[in-house]
């Protein structure tokens, strides 16, 4: 296992998809605090604007900042969980790089875990990144937030992120081109996406995670989500679980 | 003990039956050629005994020890596949060091040890530190042989180890198996006959999924020869084809084939017909170059059973 998530973390850093994910989450990160800052400015500064709409744009405040911060988080990151794992396990099987390692000793499942323990990180050190500088950037254009409650909100975004990674993950399986995978990946997504429009069952779920991310970060009183991070355990713990299963009758 | 064994070995690829309930036995210390045209199932059952495909039906074992995705006999095997693939962005002394070192939890002095022995035996002490992502298809099989030794196993699977290799890594290649075959057994499957014909010692040929044949070499040459003489003249091809002519009508020759200024003669084994045709032979008027009995050689009883079959 130790061996196998070498392979993965060292191949994370050579094919610089470490250094992307940590590029992209922190430049979008920076860019919520200073676009809530200064975009009424250079709305009010441009020449073709119609007329009143600068007026009628709201004055930039913390909430803004946290919010802009939080959604540009989670949306890049979304594209990122898909675009980095779609070829974990499919280029190895079509490539046949798997061929070699698993006819050795090893276990099919640590095979897949050392994958996404090393996607985890990569997110998480993006993220642990992408906070640090999100929170001075919103800190010194807007004024602090509370530091513990705004590292709460990046540990549910990342919980959120990470669902997504284990559902490629379980794409990248069950697929035959890292194309189908991330398709697959992007329909799960929907999926949720659709089934989190129905009441009763979207607070269940894990895009639930992202409203009490950001009431957390601004320390107001939220009610928790408990369930939808249970569930997101859940479905995280599920894909990889399937993922697995599928896996290990697979042909390599 | 078997080094290799299967019982009734079945894969079924859709509606596609890729190999038929083999029975298959392989002693220990073997250089078993395990021979067949292309689709015969070779890489099936090769994949089949390294744990990377389940069967459809029946058993394997290695060393006693039932194969399967999950099994330790895994750990008794070096499998080299055809086209053996790298991760590009390993160097191939990191790739053996470290990598393949390390999924055999072996100590890391020892496993840098072990990984400069074998690029040493396999040609590539020179490149360790290069890249795999631009080795040349016949510096990853000598790579894909060297991960095949790392753990010095009991048992080789090799698919086709020398097909992509020149003619000097194929003389390096073949030597190499040579030399491993006082310690392990090898199994190795081939298209390239006469390199069975010169180490393997036993040979399974199998055809449409099916086993045609497992018999020692000799033992096998010897039960397909056909009773025949091979003559060589000083001569040109007209004198050698004249005289075809006539040792043709000789009693007991059944066929003559010419091929310039030699000839192969099919007899049917009768008592006076050899001393019929070395009499033919010596009355001809030109001079012999060569004389000797015919043996046949494996692609002649590699075709025969394949036909047959």
């Amino acid at each position: 296992m130790r061996t196998l998530l070498w392979k993965e973390l060292t191949e994370q850093w050579r094919s610089y998809r470490l250094l992307i994910t940590v590029a992209v989450l922190t430049a979008f990160g920076i860019l919520g605090p200073v676009s809530a800052k200064y975009l009424p400015v250079m709305l009010a500064n441009m020449a073709d604007v119609p007329e009143g709409l600068a007026e009628i744009m709201p004055e930039p405040d913390v909430s803004m900042a946290v919010t802009e911060y939080a959604g540009n988080l989670v949306q890049f990151g979304v594209i990122l969980a898909i675009l980095v794992p779609m070829a974990a396990v499919v280029a190895e099987r079509v490539s046949g790089t798997a061929e070699i390692t698993l006819s050795k000793p090893v276990s099919r499942g640590a095979f897949l875990l050392a994958k996404f323990l090393a996607y985890a990180l990569t997110f998480t050190v993006g993220l642990a990144v992408a906070g640090l500088a999100g929170y001075y950037y919103t800190g010194v254009l807007f004024g602090w937030v509370p530091a513990v409650g705004f590292l709460a909100a990046n540990g549910l975004i990342l919980v959120y992120l990470l669902v997504l990674v284990a559902l490629t993950l379980l794409a990248s399986t069950l697929a035959r081109t890292q194309l189908a995978a991330a398709g697959m990946a992007v329909a799960a997504l929907a999926l949720l996406g659709i089934l989190g429009t129905l009441p009763p069952v979207g607070k269940l779920l894990p895009a639930a995670l992202l409203g009490w991310a950001n009431a957390l970060a601004l320390g107001l009183p939220a009610e928790p989500a408990w369930g939808a991070l249970a569930v997101s355990g859940a479905l995280g713990g599920g894909a990889l679980l399937v993922a697995w299963l599928v896996f290990r009758q697979q042909e390599i | 003990m078997s080094a290799i064994r299967t019982q009734g070995l079945r894969k079924v690829f859709g509606s596609v039956v890729g190999l038929h309930g083999l029975d298959l036995e392989v002693r220990p210390q073997t250089v078993f050629g395990f021979l067949g045209p292309n689709g015969a199932g070779k890489t099936t059952t090769l994949r089949l005994l390294a744990g990377l495909s389940r069967p459809t039906a029946g058993r394997a074992w290695i060393a006693d020890v039932p194969v399967g995705p999950e099994s330790p006999a895994r750990g008794q095997v070096g499998y080299l596949p055809e086209e053996p693939r790298f991760y590009p962005w390993m160097s191939a002394g990191e790739f053996l060091a470290v990598y393949v070192g390390g999924l055999f939890r072996m100590d890391a002095r020892q496993a840098r040890q072990r990984a400069g022995e074998l690029l040493e035996r396999v040609g590539l002490q020179d490149v360790a530190r290069r890249r795999i992502g631009g080795f040349s298809r016949g510096m990853r099989q000598r790579l894909g042989m060297a991960q095949a030794l790392f753990n010095g196993p009991p048992v080789l699977l090799l698919d086709e180890p020398v097909s992509a290799l020149d003619p000097g890594g194929r003389r390096d290649m073949l030597e190499l198996i040579g030399e491993l075959k006082e310690e392990r057994t090898i199994f190795m499957s081939t298209h390239i006959l006469e390199d069975v014909e010169r180490i393997c010692d036993t040979i399974g040929v199998l055809n449409h999924g099916k086993l045609v044949t497992v018999e020692a070499r000799e033992a096998l040459l010897s039960r397909y020869a056909v009773p025949g003489v091979e003559v060589e003249f000083q001569a040109d091809a007209r004198s050698v084809a004249a005289w075809a002519e006539s040792a043709r009508r000789e009693p007991g020759v059944q066929a003559v084939e010419v091929e310039g200024s030699a000839a192969r003669l099919r007899l049917d084994g009768g008592p006076q017909t050899g001393a019929r045709v070395q009499a033919s032979v010596l009355g001809s008027g030109m001079a012999v170059e060569r004389f000797q009995v015919a043996r046949p050689t494996l692609e002649d009883v590699f075709l025969h059973l394949v036909e047959s079959s």
